[in-house]
C-alpha cells in the first residue's frame, strides 16, 4: 500500500511540524508513508479567487504527483474538501473526468485514512490536556469529513475533549477573505475565542491549519493564553511514550 | 368515521400543538356544555361586546347579559364595531392535529374580522373535524369552488420585532381559544 | 445606487464599530437558529420535508412560464386583476395608477420584500399617496427612515431604546421600554390606520397557477388586516413564487416556517382566492396582482444561478452566515442581504460592480447551503459568481501573485518556489523593517496587522524537513 502525504501549502510553509507529526504517527502506526515532491497545492485558492483555469492547473499537477498512491492523506479538511468535491467539478465533462474522479477516490483527511482504512479504534499513547475542537467548515461541509478526527482524538488517553459551542460555525480565516475583510475576519475570530474561552480549555484544536493559525494569531494579539495546535500533532506527540527509540 | 381511540388521539395530539403555540384548549361534551365554558370565559375576561358567526352550533352559544352585548357578525356593515368588541366567537371548518391549527373561511355568514379584530378569539371546534395534517384539510376544499380566504389560525396573533422578545396580540388577538365538542355527552 | 456610503468594505467596517449592532444581532440570530434546530430536530423528516420542497420550487421554475399563465387564468376567472411589471419603475407606477383610479390616499402595508425592491413607498409617497408599514418591525423602519437590516426581521439590528424613542417621537406621548408597552402602543396606533385604510398592499409568500390564490404566512396579523379590511388590495407577487397547487403548497408550508422562525406553522397562514364574494361583508372589493419580473428573467436563462429562484425568503441562509451575525443586513447595500443577498443582488441590480463583489463578502463556510430548506448551492454560486467577477474586472495583482506562488508550486519546480516563497515570507516576516515599510504602502497589510499577530516563519519548511525524515525515521519504521 503506498500512501502519498499532500502536506499542503499552509503546513508546508508555516507549520512544517504538522506534516512531520503526521509522519511519524502513520509510520509508528505500521504505515510507510512517502512525500511526492513533485506535489503542489490543491488549487482552492485559486478556485476561491475567481481562477478555475488556475485551479485545474494545480489539479493536474496533482495528478501526476499523486499518481503512483493508492491513497492521498492530508492534514486539511479543507484540501480534502477541494480534492474530492471541487475538484471533479472542475472536470465535469472535460477529457481529464476520470484522473479529477481518480483523485477525488484516493482522498482521505489522515483521521478518515486511521478509521477508514486502518481500521484504528483507538490511538496509542497518552496526553493529558483539556482539549477543545474547531473542525474546519469545509471539512464539514464541503469533504463531510465527519467527527473521525474528533473521535481519534477523543481516543487518546488523558485526552479530556470539551464541546465548542457553536462548533459548526465559521472561524472567520475563509482563505482569501481573511486577507480581503482583515476587521471582519477577526471579529468571526472574536466571536469564536469567547466560545473557546468559555470551554476553558488550555488547547484549541482542529484538522485546518488555516483556521488554526487565523485563531492562534487572535489568541496572541488579545494576549490569550490558550495554546493552538493540529491534532496530529497531539495524536503524534502522544504517541511518542510507546515509540521505540 | 374514524374510530373513537383514533378521534381521541387526534384530539389530543391538536390540544398539545395549540397549547405549544400559545393557544387555549377546552374539551366540551356537547353545546349546553360549550355555551357554559364560553360564557364564563366571556365574564372571567370582563368582555362587554361580543361577535358572534351566523352559524349553526355557534350563533345561540352567547348569551346577552346586563354587562354584555351580542351581535350577530353578519349582521354587521361597520368594522369599527369588530374592532370594539372584546371577543369573537366563530365556528372551524377544521382542526389540524399537527400544528393545533384551526382552519376558517371567509363567507356570508363568517366574516373575516370576527376572528381577527377582537382581542379575544374563540372557537368552536367539532372534534369529528379534526385531521391529522394541512395537506388532509387541504383536501376537503375543492380547487373550483374556493373561498375567497382561507384563514389557517395557529395560537394568538406574536411577534419578535423587538429583540426577539416573543410577544402575543401585537395585530390580531392575543387569545385564541378552542372549546372542542367531543360528543362524549351525545 | 447599492453603495450609497462606500463600498461592501466600508460599510462593514463602519458595523463593526457599532458593537451594539453586533450584540443585537448575534443575539437574534441565535436565538433563531435555536429554534430552528428544535423545529428541524428530527433529520430523516427534515431531509423529506426539504426534498419535497425543493422537488415542488424547481419543478414550478422548470416551467414558470407555464404557470405564470395558469395562475393569470385562474386568478382572473375568480375575479382578481393580474398585471405584468418587467421593471421597478413599471410596478410602481401601475400601483400608483390603481391607486389613484379608485380614488385610494391613505395604504397600509403588509411586510414584502419586493416592495422594498422596488421602492415603493418612495414612490406612492411621491404621488401624494399616505403609506403606512404595519408589520411591527417595518413600522420601526420606517419611522426611523432605515431599509430592513433582515428579510424576515427587518429591525434586527434596533434595540428596545431605539424603538421607544422612535415610537415616542411618532406617538408624541413617553413610553417604557417594555415589550408589552412597545407593542400595544404599536397596536393602538395601527389599528386606527387599518380602519381608516382606503388600500392594502401585500406580498405574497407563494401563488397558486391552479387555483389563482395567493399564500401568505404571517405571525403578527398584520398581513389579515391589510388584506381584509380595506376596499382594494393590490398583491406584489415577485414572477418566481410559483406554485403549481395546493399539494405543493403543503410542501411549502412543511418548510417556510420551520426554516424561518422555527414554527411548525405560523400563527396565520392565509389563502386568498378573488375579491370578497358577492354577499361577504368584509375583505376587498378589489383585488390586483402585480407580478415583478425586475431581472428574474435574466435568471431563468442562465442555467448555474436558476436555483436562485428557488428561493422562499426564509432568511436561514442569513440566520446562520457568520458574516452576516457580525454586521447586519445594510452593509450589504442592497434589498436582500446575507448570502442569498450576495447572489440576487448582482441579477437585480447588474449595472452596479459593487453588487457583483458582494461575493466576496464569505468566508465560503457553507452554512448557508446546508441550512437552505430549498437546496439552493449558494457557496458554490459565491464561487462561480467570483470566477465571472474575475473576467469582466480581474484583479490582476491578486492573480499574478497567485498564478506565481501556485504555478510555481507544481511539479519539478515546487522545491524551487517554496524556498523562494519562505524567503519573500521571511523577509516580510513580523518585525522586520522591510515589513514595516510595506505596511505603509500597502493599506491592507496595516489593516491586518491591527488586528491580528502575525505568524512567526518557521526556520525549514516541511520539503526541506522532508529530507532528513527520509534519513532518519525511515530506518526505525516498522
Amino acid at each position: 500500500m503506498r500512501v502519498g502525504l499532500f502536506v499542503t501549502c499552509l503546513v508546508d510553509q508555516l507549520r512544517p511540524s504538522t506534516g512531520v507529526a503526521a509522519v511519524k504517527l502513520l509510520r509508528r502506526l505500521g504505515v510507510d508513508v512517502v512525500f511526492p515532491e513533485t506535489q503542489g497545492c490543491c488549487g482552492q485558492p485559486a478556485l476561491n479567487t475567481g481562477d478555475p483555469e488556475l485551479a485545474r492547473k494545480a489539479a493536474r499537477a496533482q495528478f501526476r504527483a499523486f499518481e503512483d498512491c493508492d491513497w492521498i492523506v492530508t492534514p486539511s479538511g479543507s484540501c480534502t474538501g477541494m480534492m474530492r468535491h471541487h475538484t471533479p467539478e472542475l472536470f465535469r465533462d472535460a477529457p481529464e473526468a476520470a484522473n479529477a474522479a481518480h483523485l477525488a477516490a484516493r482522498t482521505l483527511e489522515v483521521s478518515e485514512f486511521l478509521e477508514q482504512v486502518l481500521r484504528v479504534k483507538a490511538l496509542p499513547g497518552r496526553f493529558d490536556a483539556r482539549v477543545t475542537w474547531h473542525g474546519s467548515c469545509h471539512g464539514r461541509r464541503v469533504a463531510r469529513v465527519g467527527d473521525s478526527a474528533e473521535r481519534m482524538l477523543a481516543s487518546i488517553a488523558g485526552v479530556q475533549l470539551v464541546p465548542l459551542p457553536r462548533a459548526e460555525d465559521c472561524c472567520g480565516f475563509g482563505g482569501s477573505f481573511a486577507a480581503t475583510f482583515p476587521e471582519l475576519s477577526a471579529a468571526m475570530g472574536a466571536t469564536k475565542c469567547a466560545h473557546v474561552d468559555g470551554t476553558e480549555a488550555e488547547l484549541l484544536t482542529g484538522n485546518d491549519t488555516g483556521c488554526l493559525l487565523h485563531m492562534e494569531s487572535l489568541f496572541l494579539k488579545t494576549g490569550r493564553k490558550t495554546q493552538v495546535r493540529h491534532w496530529l500533532e497531539i495524536a503524534e506527540e502522544a504517541s511518542r511514550e510507546r515509540a521505540p527509540c | 368515521m374514524l374510530a373513537e381511540p383514533e378521534a381521541a388521539a387526534l384530539r389530543t395530539r391538536f390540544a398539545d400543538a395549540l397549547v405549544r403555540a400559545g393557544g387555549e384548549w377546552f374539551a366540551v361534551p356537547d353545546a349546553a356544555a360549550a355555551a357554559r365554558v364560553v360564557n364564563d370565559i366571556l365574564h372571567a375576561a370582563c368582555v362587554s361586546s361580543v361577535a358572534v358567526d351566523d352559524t349553526p352550533g355557534v350563533r345561540t352559544l352567547v348569551t346577552a347579559t346586563e354587562q354584555r352585548s351580542v351581535f350577530l357578525s353578519s349582521t354587521v356593515q361597520n368594522k369599527h364595531r369588530f374592532a370594539e368588541a372584546g371577543a369573537g366567537v366563530t365556528g372551524a371548518l377544521a382542526g389540524i392535529a399537527a400544528t393545533g391549527t384551526l382552519v376558517l373561511a371567509a363567507s356570508r355568514s363568517t366574516p373575516r374580522s370576527t376572528s381577527l379584530l377582537p382581542p379575544l378569539h374563540i372557537a368552536i371546534l367539532d372534534g369529528k373535524d379534526i385531521v391529522g395534517t394541512l395537506a388532509e384539510s387541504f383536501a376537503r376544499f375543492a380547487a373550483h369552488a374556493l373561498p375567497s380566504q382561507i384563514i389557517h389560525i395557529t395560537g394568538p396573533s406574536r411577534t419578535g420585532d423587538i429583540e426577539h422578545d416573543l410577544t402575543r396580540g401585537v395585530h390580531g388577538p392575543q387569545r385564541v381559544v378552542v372549546l372542542c365538542l367531543t360528543g362524549a355527552g351525545s | 445606487m447599492l453603495t450609497p456610503e462606500g463600498d461592501f468594505d466600508a460599510r462593514s467596517r463602519a458595523a463593526l464599530a457599532t458593537p451594539a449592532l453586533g450584540r443585537a444581532v448575534r443575539g437574534t440570530v441565535d436565538r433563531l437558529r435555536n429554534l430552528r434546530a428544535i423545529a428541524e430536530a428530527d433529520a430523516d423528516l427534515t431531509r423529506q420535508r426539504r426534498a419535497a420542497a425543493t422537488e415542488a420550487r424547481t419543478r414550478a421554475i422548470d416551467k414558470l412560464p407555464e404557470l405564470l399563465e395558469r395562475f393569470t387564468r385562474n386568478c382572473e376567472a375568480r375575479g382578481g386583476v393580474v398585471h405584468r411589471a418587467p421593471d421597478a419603475a413599471s410596478a410602481t407606477a401601475i400601483a400608483t395608477s390603481l391607486l389613484r383610479k379608485s380614488g385610494a390616499r391613505r395604504v397600509v402595508k403588509g411586510k414584502s420584500m419586493v416592495t422594498e425592491e422596488i421602492e415603493l413607498n418612495a414612490a406612492l409617497e411621491g404621488a401624494g399617496i399616505e403609506v403606512t408599514e404595519t408589520d411591527l418591525g417595518e413600522w420601526i423602519i420606517q419611522l426611523a427612515g432605515e431599509k430592513p437590516s433582515h428579510i424576515i426581521l427587518p429591525a434586527i439590528h434596533k434595540t428596545r431604546h431605539d424603538i421607544r424613542a422612535l415610537f415616542e417621537k411618532e406617538g408624541g406621548t413617553p413610553l417604557d421600554a417594555s415589550t408589552t408597552t412597545l407593542c400595544a402602543h404599536a397596536r393602538r396606533r395601527l389599528r386606527e390606520r387599518f380602519l381608516a385604510a382606503d388600500a392594502g398592499i401585500s406580498g405574497a409568500n407563494f401563488a397558486v397557477a391552479e387555483t389563482g390564490s395567493i399564500a401568505l404566512f404571517t405571525n403578527e396579523g398584520n398581513g389579515r388586516l391589510v388584506t381584509s379590511l380595506p376596499r382594494l388590495h393590490l398583491v406584489f407577487l415577485g414572477m418566481e413564487r410559483l406554485v403549481e397547487n395546493f399539494a405543493d403548497l403543503a410542501a411549502m408550508a412543511e418548510v417556510l416556517p420551520r426554516a424561518a422562525t422555527g414554527q411548525d406553522l405560523t400563527s396565520y397562514f392565509s389563502i386568498i382566492t378573488g375579491p370578497r364574494h358577492r354577499g361577504e361583508l368584509d375583505g376587498p372589493e378589489a383585488l390586483h396582482v402585480i407580478i415583478l419580473d425586475n431581472g428574474r428573467s435574466r435568471l431563468l436563462e442562465d442555467v448555474a444561478f436558476r436555483p436562485v429562484l428557488r428561493c422562499i425568503r426564509c432568511a436561514a441562509c442569513l440566520n446562520v452566515c457568520p458574516v452576516y451575525a457580525e454586521i447586519g443586513g445594510h452593509a450589504y447595500g442592497g434589498t436582500y442581504p446575507g448570502p442569498i443577498g450576495a447572489v440576487l443582488t448582482p441579477v437585480l441590480r447588474p449595472e452596479e460592480h459593487a453588487a457583483r463583489e458582494l461575493a466576496d463578502a464569505s468566508s465560503l463556510c457553507a452554512a448557508c447551503s446546508e441550512a437552505c430548506p430549498v437546496g439552493i448551492p449558494l457557496d458554490e454560486l459565491l464561487i462561480l459568481q467570483r470566477a465571472r467577477n474575475a473576467t469582466l474586472r480581474p484583479k490582476r495583482a491578486l492573480r499574478l501573485a497567485l498564478r506565481i506562488a501556485l504555478s510555481g508550486l507544481m511539479g519539478d519546480k515546487a522545491h524551487g518556489t517554496s524556498r523562494r516563497l519562505r524567503f519573500v515570507a521571511k523577509v516580510l516576516g513580523a518585525g522586520t523593517p522591510q515589513r514595516r515599510a510595506l505596511a505603509k504602502v500597502l493599506p491592507m497589510l496595516a489593516r491586518s496587522e491591527a488586528v491580528r499577530a502575525l505568524p512567526v516563519i518557521p526556520p525549514q519548511s516541511f520539503r526541506e524537513l522532508w529530507k532528513a525524515l527520509q534519513a532518519g525515521e525511515n530506518t526505525r519504521a516498522r
